[in-house]
């Protein structure tokens, strides 16, 4: 019959399992692992992927006749013996492969033809992180200035933009106001630049 | 039916020949070039915005042109936003609702260039009549083999070749892309209305409907359609 070998450690709160699955039996086998310890598992990964096989509770795949599987997860949870257990075997169909990891003849060969294993065969083409030019700062919404500042601002943007004389352009209390305005604010943010630790989670 | 037209190298014309083929199958052309997109978009959700879960494939689709597309964002964190294992649902959604789905293939030979050709049911190769751009097309057939996409055709796109050369030697590279990739080829003409029609999103067919390009185009369309009544039989 299969059998399961297992060895657990911890390290920085997190038990890495290894497994080895054996079959001495002259036919292969699929398999079933299951995961005993209280976590999820974090899965072996090739180019971000979950290698083949492997789902939240734990490994599925196919054991060669007579030959052996080596299997590793790590899971952040405490230990536990046994850490991983098997839950079924059952004779493999006759046209699954044990699984295969390499490329056939070093070629990009995707081993299952589904996204995932074209990922894994072929490496993703995500642009680094570098490429990406940093983010601007999302413009600050309209709905952060009180609505009293913003409607009087927009009578002002109006009154400024209209200069075809017929009686409403910008005032001199227009411009008295807003260089009050900008003297306030000037001074408000000065005040809130002040190293105070109060002041440090606030935005000005 | 999904087709995917592929090629390996960049800048042989695969967008051109992904809108032409489009246009000549009444297809969705889907512009799956994820870091550098070609066919042009407008407003509204694309191809980042569905491959990042923003929106559904058929909100995407634009049929305001000659040609019924599903374009692509064109920034960097776009890109990198994108999942593109979830190209393959998407054009599959398309294919469902349209009916007809040319995928145009981004370059190089990782995931993203593997994920049309998973999804596709035929390829399409272009080619230029260049040694490198050649050598490149016979690793994408390979890859498209893998993934069970049959090579339909082969468009020697001249257009992207910039290179005058004899009519002798010309029959003589056709011959030699056939030999070597195994499937009917088409070539491409060099043509400035090609090139013109591409720059407005247009197929030359809009542009000129009797030039020889625009021929070309069609029998390559009719090569596409012979493998899919094949497979349908």
């Amino acid at each position: 019959m299969v059998n399961l070998d297992w060895r657990v450690e911890s390290r920085a709160g997190v038990s890495l399992v290894t497994l080895v699955v054996e079959n001495p039996t002259p036919t292969p086998r699929r398999v079933r692992v299951a995961n005993r310890l209280d976590g999820p598992i974090r899965p072996p990964r090739r180019e971000g992927v979950p290698e083949a096989g492997w789902d939240d509770g734990g490994f599925e795949g196919v054991v060669a006749a007579g030959a052996t599987r080596a299997l590793g997860y790590a899971c952040p949870a405490p230990p536990a013996e046994p850490p991983a257990e098997l839950v079924w075997t059952e004779r493999a169909g006759e046209t699954e492969r044990a699984g295969k990891t390499e490329d056939r003849d070093g070629g990009p060969v995707a081993s299952e033809a589904t996204p995932e294993g074209v990922v894994r065969a072929l490496g993703t083409a995500r642009p680094p992180a570098d490429a990406v030019p940093a983010s601007l700062p999302e413009p600050r919404s309209a709905s952060a200035i009180p609505d009293a500042v913003a409607s009087w601002l927009t009578a002002v943007e109006e009154r400024a933009a209209d200069d075809d004389g017929d009686g409403d352009e910008l005032t001199a209390d227009d411009s008295a106001a807003l260089d009050a305005v900008a003297h306030r604010i000037e001074a408000l943010r000065s005040r809130e630049s002040e190293p105070s630790p109060a002041d440090s989670g606030r935005s000005p | 039916m999904i087709l995917a037209v592929a090629g390996g190298k960049g800048g042989v014309g695969k967008s051109t020949v992904a809108l032409n083929l489009g246009a000549e199958l009444d297809a969705v052309v889907v512009d799956a070039d994820l870091a550098m997109a070609d066919l042009a978009a407008g407003r509204g959700p694309d191809l980042h915005d569905v491959l990042a879960g923003r929106a559904a494939p058929l909100e995407a689709v634009r049929e305001d042109g000659p040609v019924a597309l599903l374009p692509c964002g064109r920034t960097l964190a776009g890109a990198r936003a994108a999942d593109a294992r979830r190209l393959v649902e998407t054009v599959e959604a398309v294919a469902e609702a349209y009916g007809r789905v040319v995928v145009d293939s981004p370059a190089g030979m990782a995931a993203d260039a593997g994920m049309p050709l998973l999804a596709a049911d035929a390829a399409v190769l272009v080619a230029a009549p260049r040694e490198y751009a050649l050598a490149d097309a016979i690793r994408t057939r390979e890859l498209a083999r893998e993934l069970d996409a049959g090579l339909a055709a082969v468009a020697l796109n001249r257009t992207a070749g910039a290179c005058r050369i004899t009519s002798a030697s010309r029959t003589e590279s056709t011959d030699s892309v056939r030999e070597a990739l195994g499937a009917p080829v088409v070539a491409i003409p060099d043509d400035d209305r090609v090139r013109r029609a591409q720059r407005q999103g247009w197929p030359v067919s809009v542009l000129a409907p009797d030039s020889t390009p625009a021929d070309r185009f069609r029998e390559l369309a009719r090569e596409v359609d012979d493998v899919r009544q094949f497979r349908e039989s």
